[in-house]
């Protein structure tokens, strides 16, 4: 027997939706109700990939992810699209957006690295943030600082191909921080993928 | 096994586990401080009440009183009107006199901020605190008022908790609501209802429960009787509007009451074309408070609402127009609620109530006769 770990009812066995998608973590209408989208959109000359945009429901269960420390919503996000990302990211390497140490601590987990863990793919944890900020609590126009917060180790990158992945998309300005510092270590392909964004006004 | 401290939880469908832990996840989006402890002042009570209550409510009170000395849950049937927050006041002089910690609690936000200076002004020597999402500074006080989502706060606290308007949304039906009431309570509970389910009339027919009703309202007058009107389509909105225009002439208030939002925006941009003077409330307006408390000035002639305004509201002299009473959210319950609005004070007790529909359906047939009834057994008590 099956749960839908967001309403707690049961997953119908044997339907045509989990003949599709096996072992799926939540049931389908609470993943509509996520509308999913899967849409393209570039920052500079990189093609991003979002699932949806960062509306109330999403905004509801992101919350109760990351600020209530719900670790079972983890797989939640990218349940019914993990094995078209995994054909469509095959080969790639995961760079996860960071997150300062203190939050990690407290919350007892890395939500981005527990987010992203049901694609498979391999995983370095190579860009560090050196400073306790949120950039939920900074404006707009002060999010471009976090450039001088962000390190990247010295790892070896070239000649493979790296999948950026964050959470929430906003202005960009930690998806361009990230691009730029992993650009210096000049992979052979760069790509983001973030799970929602917020629309555009 | 797991037992959730907060909400009781112990259903392994609800329970996750995080770095080895088990965490409940029932009760996981109330995330705030806890209250450790609640010390009643001591000393003596005074009640200040500027009116006298009329006999049955006086009796009502007396037993409310007695039940909770001796142990017994209270339910309280009484029709919309009745003054069913006077009913327990003496209860409350009681428990407060005997150091006991009381809440008053209430599904809506806006029910509490208009109860709190109520409660006050009865008991203007004890300290009244509202508790409710986005006014949580304070969460200590003699009497507690507060919304149903913030009894999480209190584990074990309140030896007297009441509950008013106990079938209103989003208490209704609300399992994590209910366990959260259970969890917050180690004495009595009173609840208190015009319109209680049938599931919690047969909870209070058992062992150590009990039920009282009132079916008068403190001014002995009847409780207004809708009026049905039929009418199709646009020709509403003509209806509307007349029976708007007929009120405003005789300097009464109006609410129009829609069963959703956008048909509320709708009427409300259709109308405010031809009777000025009016607003829109709803619940995804910011400043509706501040709308409402214009309206009780007297700054607005009418207002388009949503069941926001459905309960515990009271306004001198208002009208009241059901826009679309066939509609499928209006149930019994609420076209009872939302009718009882209407002739609540001493020297305005009476008042329409206009229901406009394409067709009766038996939820409006229930109403008007459960009215009926009730108007009758006040006929034979005088």
């Amino acid at each position: 027997m099956n749960l839908c770990k967001i309403c707690f009812k049961e997953i119908e066995e044997d339907s045509f939706h989990s003949f599709l998608f096996k072992d799926a973590k939540i049931c389908h209408s609470c993943f509509l109700k996520f509308k999913p989208v899967l849409r393209k959109f570039k920052v500079g000359e990189v093609s991003c990939y979002h699932l949806y945009f960062y509306d109330e429901e999403v905004q509801k269960q992101v919350y109760q992810f990351k600020g209530c420390f719900d670790i079972e919503l983890a797989g939640v996000f990218l349940d019914y699209f993990r094995t078209y990302l995994r054909l469509k990211y095959f080969g790639y390497v995961l760079i996860p957006a960071p997150s300062s140490k203190e939050a990690d601590e407290e919350r007892g987990f890395n939500h981005v690295i527990e987010m992203f863990e049901p694609l498979g793919l391999k995983m370095i944890q190579c860009i560090h943030k050196t400073k306790n900020i949120k950039q939920s609590d900074l404006k707009a126009n002060e999010r471009h600082k976090i450039k001088e917060h962000l390190t990247i180790d010295n790892v070896n990158l070239t000649k493979k191909k790296v999948l950026i992945v964050d959470d929430v998309y906003t202005t960009g300005s930690t998806v361009k921080a990230m691009i730029d510092l992993v650009k210096t270590k000049n992979p052979k392909k760069i790509k983001v993928l973030v799970m929602s964004k917020t629309k555009d006004l | 096994m797991f037992v959730c401290e907060r909400c009781g939880n112990s259903d392994p469908r609800y329970i996750g586990i995080r770095n080895g832990k088990e965490y409940c996840r029932f009760c996981i989006g109330f995330k705030g401080e806890m209250v450790k402890s609640l010390k009643p002042k001591a000393g003596a009570v005074v009640m200040d009440l500027k009116y006298k209550l009329s006999k049955e409510q006086a009796d009502i009170a007396r037993k409310v009183k007695e039940n909770f000395l001796n142990g017994i849950d209270t339910l309280i049937d009484a029709v919309c009107g009745a003054g069913k927050t006077e009913l327990i006041y003496e209860v409350i002089a009681c428990a407060l006199s005997q150091r006991k910690t009381v809440a008053f609690a209430v599904p809506r936000r806006d029910v509490v901020i208009e109860l709190v200076p109520r409660i006050q002004s009865t008991f203007p020597h004890n300290s009244v605190v509202s508790v409710y999402g986005g006014h949580t500074s304070k969460l200590a006080g003699d009497i507690v008022v507060l919304t149903t989502h913030q009894l999480y706060r209190y584990p074990h606290m309140f030896d007297l908790i009441i509950l008013d308007e106990i079938d209103a949304f989003p208490f209704k039906d609300n399992e994590l609501l209910i366990a959260m009431l259970r969890n917050a309570s180690r004495g009595r509970i009173i609840m208190m209802s015009a319109t209680p389910s049938d599931e919690i009339v047969k909870e209070f027919s058992g062992d150590k429960h009990c039920i009282l009703h009132l079916d008068t309202r403190f001014h002995r007058k009847p409780i207004p009787v809708p009026k049905v009107i039929i009418s199709f389509g646009f020709t509403k909105y003509y209806v509307l509007i007349r029976n708007l225009q007929r009120f405003c002439k005789e300097n009464k208030q109006v609410f129009v009451f829609c069963p959703t939002i956008d048909i509320c925006e709708k009427v409300y941009s259709v109308i405010s074309k031809i009777v000025k003077e009016g607003n829109l409330v709803h619940s995804k307006k910011i400043d509706r408070s501040q709308i409402i408390d214009d309206f009780k000035k007297g700054n607005y002639k009418y207002l388009v609402t949503t069941a926001v305004l459905e309960r515990g509201v009271t306004i001198k002299d208002l009208q009241v127009i059901i826009f679309g009473a066939d509609h499928d959210l209006y149930n019994e319950h609420a076209l009872i609620q939302i009718s009882g609005r209407v002739g609540r004070k001493y020297d305005a007790p009476e008042g329409e109530v206009l229901f406009l529909a394409d067709k009766t359906t038996v939820a409006i047939e229930r109403t008007i006769s459960t009215i009926k009834k009730k108007n009758e057994s006040l006929q034979n008590m005088l």
